[in-house]
């Protein structure tokens, strides 16, 4: 059995069956391979689309597939994710199918629900119908109604016309009389109960039956009672049950009254109440009669009209005038009110002589756009107009007016894009098809390769070339229009030329088809096999060349194609700068000046490494590979290169390396090893007695400094400070004299070359401080004790004002205010004595001196000295 | 200083030598460093060595009361404890392994199974606990004071300073030396103790002195410091719920923020941020805080009221980079410590007493009064532990430059009978 067998007989046989409803499942629609691979998913999407197409030429999978089809362009995403390797959104769809199988299953049930009303009950065909449009098979339908308390069967029979000619007479009389209904007239006041009026008469009370003997006890009842009006009326009813089957009658009279009901738009619900309650029908009887009504009318039923009607709705004229024909339905004679079954011919035959008119005026129609539209038309007058449909898919449309094919050359050789003018014809879809035919122009859309969407791209090279493009709407196609012949000749692809010293060497990939290359240089033809050449050319001139492909056309002559230009300066290599010499300008800090012997051949400028550099003195590299490892320091104005004189700022530390530069190449030369030496900053120093106490933070990259302090009447000094002592001893102290001045500089160091080199210094002072130191001294007897105040300084100076403070209380003087001021003294020469009587007062407390001159600073005795406990 | 140092057989030299004073209490019992459980030298446990090498040795064991102790088993499989044997294995500081019959002189706390530095089992350490209210700057002073120690002032006093576990290398490097020293970041707002589990730093600071006649000489000292969250010590429950080492403390040092002090707001300098609204939170006022601190201690020592307290205290003030230079003038706070190896006692009385007098300045007499009041000896020191006002959370120019970091320290030694005094003006 072939895929194509086993795919009809699995998926679209039971597809069909169900009412041309595609399944649901992909898997199952697709035949989708287990596991998804997406390369299996495309093969089999694509072979069972081939199916589909080959079924749709049988008339009875038609539909199925136009639907296939369709749901099938907006699945089409999910497969083209598949392909591309991403199967997620096909898998939640699969996984999504049997869910809504199961929704539609459910709303497919409740459409029957819907169908089977009040009453419910469902005539086979709408049970079969609602399946169909909801995809599932009728058997099963049939099921669910059954548990639904659906009942399916056909509306029972029930009499079309009177069974007695002059029933409205005898309604009116049960009316007047005041009769809910005739069975009420005939068994009289009796209660009767529920009764049945389908499958014979029958009520509750059995032996209430429409016999001769029934309608005789009414007679006789009505015969006992006084002659009036009413009288009249009931001989009319009498009279009917007389001449009738009184059970006919009956059973007519509740159908008709029921009727009657429902042409006044009286829902199922309340015509089964009208039934049951007001008539007294049996409620299974009832359900059934209500049913059977609603259905008389329904469409599809009602006889030939109804069958008419429908097969106007659907547009099948033609056979609804056919079937009006067959029925013998006579033309309508135009007086009163016609039957409808009339009407409906009459339109049929109408719609359908207007539509042969047109179909005839189209086959005598030369101009096919007018004959489309007309047959247009009568198809939308008659859509099974015989004959209409076929001839209008023979109408060709006009040719394509003008088609041109453009060759595009690129990277891998040539397309060709195929434009054209539209076809001047407006009616109908036209289509066009783009062919390729070579050595010759094609004839038809079949004759030659299709070319999709007008873009040809991989033609045969160095063949004449004819491209058709052709118009087709529906099966019929217009002549083609031709464009060509076009030979597609790429040229040598890939093409590179190479300067070297006094040579040029080139190149490129020659298209297989070309018989061989031509370089042509400033108009001179050069040498040069299949992929490449190579010539001796004077240095330092521009040179052009030409790169042609040569074909060789039908005949056997050259062809040579337009070519491919480059121009190209061979240059003598650059020669490496071998020594170089740099030092840092002694009056501006981060500026080094460079010295070297200007090389014979090439620029020389500098880059900066961070490392040591990767290549080798003396090799040779490609320029764009140093730009890459190296970062090019900028010359400042005062270089000179041609001189061997270069100035630049490096900026960082690293490896200054000179590289001569000759087009794209570059030759590397000596290197300079840079050390950074920024200045340290933010320098602090902070006199703490007899140290200067020094900070500063230091510069990256920095790991020692230099310190030189000079202090006022010493040596200057001189020390190497680690940034690892720094941290450890929590800055620098330099040892000074509270009274001598310090000035301390600073200044990065570094070993360059094996040469210590310090960065540009900073330098801070810290002031002298006048020190004066002081002792208080008691002497003398008890009774006349004294103090003596000795002050002592490095240096002789004279204090300004010098106070002596007591303060009571074991807190000590902070400042001259916080006490009594014992005695003050002028312009005190120091070194020196001071007297003054010992103070009168209890203990304990404070004695302390101060002094006024912002330029000298007293320094206390022991607190002993100062502090009197009693 | 209240209760100066007995002063028996001073000299009359210019070099004054001032013997060394008596250790407060006369405790032998171990205090552990991490737990605080006090136990008599021969009962201290050992831990085996377990296996190295080729030889025999008992296999490692999860212990359980160290892994309670840390919070995790991580590094807690060690071999296992024992109890001394007898009287004299555990004087001897040696004992072989029940198990595995290897000799051992590694000891334990029998509580919570840290490790007791031999040293430190044999002249039972002086714990000196670090307290401060909140943004006092006790993390920068204990990253500093410990990095001094290591450094300048190690060399100078000729004295090692050894972590006693690997916790306390690792926390050090991480919370303390790598941001501040390295990285000059000011160290964060240190967490509270309710909120995160924290162990103390727990070093040994070993000092060799030299007699005139005597051989050389060992004294270590345990210095276990606390980097107490400054809200810790802000109300009485947490400070007896977590804070139990300040009962341990053979000492205080006592960190004083002077932008706390509302009186010496005139003598900052002008770059100094303003501090807090002063009141705004009267638990971090220093008084406060000491008063707490002071009530722990009597707990612990029995003390009855009126009698004082025979801890050491020293208060430090901090941050005088702050303090505007001319507040400093004729005063001993901006020169540097006098003295190599020594303490110069002129030096330290003059330091006290100006700092007194700034506290009086500033209104916080109160402060010097209370501690007249409640210990036996306090002293007053004024400190920088950075060298300069901080910028941006980041120390500022020239990093980190203590000035006088380590004088409360030196004090603490010369109390503890570990440093020399001496008096250059003479007595």
């Amino acid at each position: 059995m072939t895929f194509d067998e086993e795919y009809r007989r699995d998926v679209l046989e039971p597809a069909r069956a169900a009412g041309d409803q595609p399944p649901e499942d992909l898997r199952v629609r697709y035949a989708l391979p287990d596991p998804l691979e997406p390369d299996a998913v495309t093969a089999r999407v694509r072979e069972v689309r081939q199916c589909w197409r080959r079924a749709r030429g049988q008339l009875k999978y038609r539909r199925l597939i136009d639907r296939l089809e369709a749901e099938h362009r907006t699945l089409a995403p999910l497969f083209a994710a598949a392909e591309r390797g991403d199967p997620r959104g096909l898998a939640d769809r699969l996984h999504g199918g049997a869910e809504r199988a199961e929704r539609r299953r459910a709303g497919t049930r409740a459409r029957l629900v819907d169908a089977a009303g009040a009453p419910r009950m469902a005539t086979p065909g709408e049970v079969a119908a609602i399946a169909r449009a909801g995809g599932m098979a009728a058997d099963e339908l049939a099921r669910l109604a059954a548990a639904d308390g659906i009942e399916v069967r056909e509306p029972d029979p029930l009499p079309a016309s009177a069974p007695y000619p002059a029933f409205r007479k005898v309604r009116e009389s049960l009316d007047v009389l005041g009769e809910r209904h005739l069975a009420g007239f005939l068994f009289g006041e009796r209660p009767t109960g529920p009764m049945h009026v389908l499958d014979g008469f029958a009520a509750a009370d059995r032996t209430l039956r429409p016999d001769r003997a029934a309608v005789a006890a009414a007679g006789e009842r009505w015969a006992r009672r006084a002659r009036d009006t009413s009288t009249t009326h009931a001989e009319t009813i009498l009279a009917a049950l007389r001449s009738a089957d009184p059970a006919e009658l009956l059973r007519y009279d509740v159908v008709d009254r029921l009727r009657e009901r429902f042409r006044q738009r009286a829902s199922d619900r309340a015509l089964l109440r009208h039934a049951a309650e007001d008539l007294g029908v049996a409620a299974g009887d009832a359900r059934r009669l209500v049913f059977a009504v609603v259905r008389e009318a329904a469409p599809g039923g009602g006889g030939l009209a109804g069958r008419l009607r429908a097969l106007l709705d659907a547009g099948e004229v033609f056979a609804a005038a056919e079937l009006a024909d067959a029925s013998d339905v006579p033309a309508p004679d135009g007086g009163g009110e016609q039957p409808e079954e009339l009407l409906l011919a009459a339109e049929a035959r109408r719609r359908l002589d207007t539509a042969l008119r047109l179909r005839e005026t189209a086959a005598a129609e030369r101009d096919p756009d007018r004959a489309w539209r007309l047959l247009a038309d009568a198809l939308k007058l008659v859509r099974d107009l015989p004959g209409a449909a076929e001839h209008q898919r023979r109408l060709a449309p006009a040719p394509v007016p003008s088609v041109r094919a453009d060759i595009e050359y690129g990277d891998g050789g040539g397309a060709v894009r195929v434009s054209w003018e539209p076809s001047p014809s407006t009616a109908g879809e036209v289509l066009y098809h783009v062919v390729r035919r070579r050595g010759r122009p094609p004839r038809g859309p079949a004759d030659g390769r299709p070319v999709q969407g007008g873009r040809d791209p991989e033609p045969p090279v160095n063949a004449p070339l004819y491209y058709g493009v052709v118009a087709v709407r529906g099966e019929a196609a217009a002549a083609p229009a031709v464009a060509g012949p076009v030979v597609v000749r790429p040229e040598p692809s890939g093409v590179e030329l190479v300067p070297g010293d006094g040579r040029v060497t080139g190149r490129w990939r020659a298209p297989a088809e070309a018989a061989r290359v031509l370089v042509v240089r400033d108009g001179t033809a050069v040498p040069a096999g299949r992929d490449g050449f190579g010539e001796r050319v004077p240095n330092g001139r521009a040179h052009t060349y030409r790169i042609s492909a040569v074909y060789l056309d039908e005949d056997g002559r050259e062809v040579v194609t337009p070519g491919v230009r480059a121009a190209v300066t061979p240059s003598a290599p650059p020669d490496p700068v071998m020594e170089l010499a740099a030092v840092p300008d002694p009056g501006d800090p981060g500026l080094v000046r460079v010295r070297f012997a200007p090389p014979a051949n090439g620029r020389v400028e500098l880059v900066l490494a961070d490392g040591e550099p990767p290549w080798p003195r003396s090799a040779l590299v490609p320029l764009e590979e140093v730009r890459r490892e190296t970062r090019r320091v900028p010359e400042t104005a005062e270089s000179a290169p041609a001189e061997g004189r270069l100035a630049v700022r490096p900026g960082s530390g690293g490896w200054l390396v000179a590289v001569t530069v000759v087009e794209g190449t570059a030759a590397i030369g000596a290197a300079h090893r840079h050390v950074n030496l920024p200045p340290p900053r933010r320098l602090v120093a902070e006199r703490r007695g007899g140290h200067v106490h020094v900070g500063f933070d230091w510069p990256r990259d920095v790991a020692e400094v230099d310190l030189l302090h000079r202090v006022a009447g010493a040596e200057p000094g001189h020390e190497a400070v680690s940034r690892a002592a720094y941290d450890a001893h929590g800055g620098i102290r330099v040892p000074a004299p509270e009274d001598a001045a310090v000035e301390v500089t600073l200044a990065s160091a570094g070993t360059v070359g094996g040469v210590r080199t310090t960065g540009p210094p900073v330098t801070a002072v810290v002031a002298a401080r006048t020190v004066v130191h002081y002792d208080v001294v008691r002497s003398g007897p008890p009774w006349r004790r004294s103090l003596t105040i000795r002050l002592t300084a490095s240096r002789p100076v004279r204090v300004g004002r010098l106070s002596l403070v007591l303060r009571s209380g074991r807190v000590m003087p902070h400042r001259a205010g916080d006490g009594e001021t014992l005695r003050a003294w002028e312009q005190v020469p120091v070194p020196g004595e001071l007297s003054a009587p010992a103070p009168d007062a209890a203990g304990p407390y404070w004695l302390r001196c101060f002094t006024a001159d912002d330029d000298v600073e007293l320094s206390d005795p022991p607190v002993d000295r100062l502090r009197v406990r009693r | 200083m209240s209760g100066p140092p007995p002063r028996a057989g001073l000299s009359r030299a210019a070099l004054a030598r001032v013997p060394l004073p008596g250790l407060p209490g006369g405790r032998r019992e171990v205090t552990c460093p991490y737990c605080f459980a006090a136990t008599a030298p021969q009962r201290i446990p050992f831990r085996c060595r377990g296996r190295a090498g080729r030889q025999q040795g008992c296999a490692p064991v999860l212990d359980e009361e160290l892994a309670a102790y840390t919070g995790s088993t991580a590094g807690a499989s060690l071999p296992p404890v024992f109890d001394p044997p007898g009287r004299r294995t555990a004087q001897a500081g040696r004992a072989d392994c029940p198990a595995c019959g290897r000799p051992t002189g590694n000891r334990v706390c029998p509580r919570c199974h840290n490790p007791l530095p031999p040293a430190y089992c044999d002249s039972p350490g002086r714990i000196v606990a670090l307290v401060g209210a909140k943004n006092a700057g006790k993390s920068t002073y204990i990253a500093v004071l410990l990095h001094e120690l290591m450094n300048r002032v190690g060399t100078e006093l000729d004295a090692s300073l050894v972590a006693c576990d690997d916790r306390t290398i690792e926390r050090y490097k991480r919370d303390f030396a790598r941001p501040l020293l390295e990285e000059r970041r000011l160290l964060p707002t240190t967490a509270s103790a309710a909120t995160s589990p924290r162990e103390p730093l727990v070093y040994l600071l070993t000092r060799t002195r030299r007699g005139r006649f005597a051989r050389a000489r060992n004294d270590s000292l345990a210095l276990v410091l606390f980097d107490t969250a400054g809200e810790d010590l802000r109300s009485r429950e947490v400070t007896d719920l977590h804070l139990r080492y300040l009962e341990a403390a053979d000492a205080v040092i006592f960190l004083v923020d002077p932008l706390e002090l509302p009186g010496a707001r005139p003598g900052l300098r002008d770059a100094v941020p303003a501090p807090r609204v002063p009141g705004e939170d009267p638990d971090s006022e220093p008084l406060n805080v000491i008063a707490r601190v002071t009530d722990t201690l009597r707990g612990r020592h029995g003390a009855r009221p009126g009698e004082p307290l025979p801890v050491p205290v020293a208060v430090a003030l901090t941050k005088m980079d702050a303090l505007r230079p001319d507040l400093l003038r004729q005063s001993a706070l901006h020169r540097t410590r006098t003295g190599a190896g020594v303490l110069d006692l002129d030096d330290r009385d003059a330091v006290h007493e100006q700092v007194r007098a700034l506290l009086h300045d500033w209104q916080a007499g109160q402060l010097d009064t209370y501690l007249g009041q409640q210990y036996a000896e306090h002293a007053f020191f004024a400190l920088s532990a950075l060298g300069g006002v901080p910028e941006d959370g980041r120390v500022g120019a020239g990093g980190v430059r203590p000035h006088r970091a380590e004088d409360p320290l030196l004090w603490l030694l010369y109390r503890f009978g570990m440093l020399d005094g001496v008096r250059p003006g003479g007595e």
